[in-house]
């Protein structure tokens, strides 16, 4: 049976005579790490720039990667746990898109770097400048696992309200940017957008924080900006 | 949810660590998970029992450690566990504050039965 120990320390005192200790302090997903940073040097190499988008289902992932496709050349790999509805809108925009659908691996709420590696090798022979991850939609699962990514980009729309960072502080802990959407419909949902920014920051402090709305086509821009400089600065970083 | 998958790659790590030596050598597997890593360590544990056996880690033990989440203070350094609401320093109450730890999701040591050659298999 397996036991579970609360608010230990951790057991520092070595095994008993009979057995051996392998001492490791290993991280549980060094499989997909390793996959991962295989992914991260090839895009780094290559000048790609890659960026996993989070967020919950519905949140805005799509309608904001759509927006980004209209001022970057860009890629998608879209994650689901079923069908290819969000892949085909891409496919209609001319922006090369793979489809990887996680119920062949029980219906999982993430990816995981070794189950899109090989799309991600593929996509770059479309030459694209940025790749678009678009994980299951998810708050929890998918920020455990490392899938080789420059930015981590999390998508929170306005309905989701303003406590969300810190009931599921994983997710902003590790993000890079955090997109803020539906800022249109801030009115009617009474969210006040200061407010969600001031909990974002008590758990990332360092965070990029954008509003962004469908309805505002300039609002996209701002966002362009900033993954241009970042790309700008991969570019540079590797010819040093 | 993602506890089923980490339970996984728990077990696919300590065999791939064991070797030549049977999976059933093992007696104990010390796991260290950050209260922020978003797993939920009853699921954990639940998954791990039933996949463990499975795998032929018949006599295994998994103590499951809880690392505290840690932040510290940019204007005076205090090192501090918050609270579920309140982020800022306790000792000089600045909300300026990075989080430093407690995403931890590792496996710290496997305990493996010496003497196997002696036993009957
Ligand atoms: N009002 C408003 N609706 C939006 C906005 N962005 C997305 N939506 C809508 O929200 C729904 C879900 O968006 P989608 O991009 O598919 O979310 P995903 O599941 O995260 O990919 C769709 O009906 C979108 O039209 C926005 O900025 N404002
Ligand atoms: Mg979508
Ligand atoms: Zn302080």
């Amino acid at each position: 049976m397996t036991r579970i120990h609360f608010f230990e320390h951790l057991e520092g005192h070595g095994a008993p005579q009979d057995l051996t200790r392998i001492n490791l302090g290993k991280n549980i997903l060094e499989a997909n790490e390793e996959v991962a940073h295989q992914v991260y040097h090839l895009y780094t190499d290559r000048g790609v720039f890659l960026t996993n988008v989070m967020g919950s289902p519905g949140s805005g992932k799509t309608t904001l990667i759509k927006a980004l496709a209209q001022h970057l050349k860009i890629a998608v790999l879209e994650g689901d746990i079923a069908s290819s509805v969000d892949s085909i809108e891409f496919a209609k925009m001319n922006v090369p898109v793979v489809q990887v659908n996680t119920d062949i691996y029980g219906s999982a709420c993430h990816l995981e770097a070794p189950w899109i590696a090989d799309k991600l090798r593929l996509l770059i022979e479309y030459k694209p400048e940025f790749v678009f991850i678009e994980n299951v939609g998810n708050l929890v699962c998918p920020s455990d696992f490392n899938l080789g990514e420059h930015e981590r980009l999390v998508v929170y729309s306005i309905p989701e309200g303003f406590d969300k960072p810190i009931k599921y502080p994983p997710m902003f802990t590790k993000a890079t940017a955090v997109v803020l959407t539906k800022v249109d419909l801030a009115p009617v949902m009474d969210l006040d957008v200061e407010k969600f920014e001031e909990s974002v920051r008590k758990i990332n402090p360092h965070v990029q924080i954008f509003t962004f709305s469908a309805k505002d086509e300039k609002s996209i821009q701002p966002i362009v900006t900033y993954l241009e400089g970042k790309r700008q600065a991969l570019l540079n970083n590797r010819s040093n | 949810m993602h506890e089923y998958y980490v339970a996984k790659h728990t077990i696919y790590q300590v065999k791939k660590e064991l070797g030549e030596l049977h999976p059933s050598l093992v007696k104990k597997v010390g796991l260290e998970i950050g209260k922020m890593s978003g797993i939920i360590p009853e699921a954990l544990e639940m998954y791990l029992g039933l996949i463990a056996p499975e795998e032929g880690l018949t006599n295994a033990t998994f103590i499951i450690t809880l690392a505290p989440v840690l932040f510290r203070c940019n204007d005076c350094s205090t090192l501090f566990e918050p609270s579920r609401e309140l982020f800022w320093c306790p000792n000089c109450n600045s909300s300026n504050v990075t989080f430093v730890s407690g995403n931890e999701l590792k496996i710290q040591y496997i305990d493996v039965e010496n003497n196997a050659e002696n036993k009957e298999v």
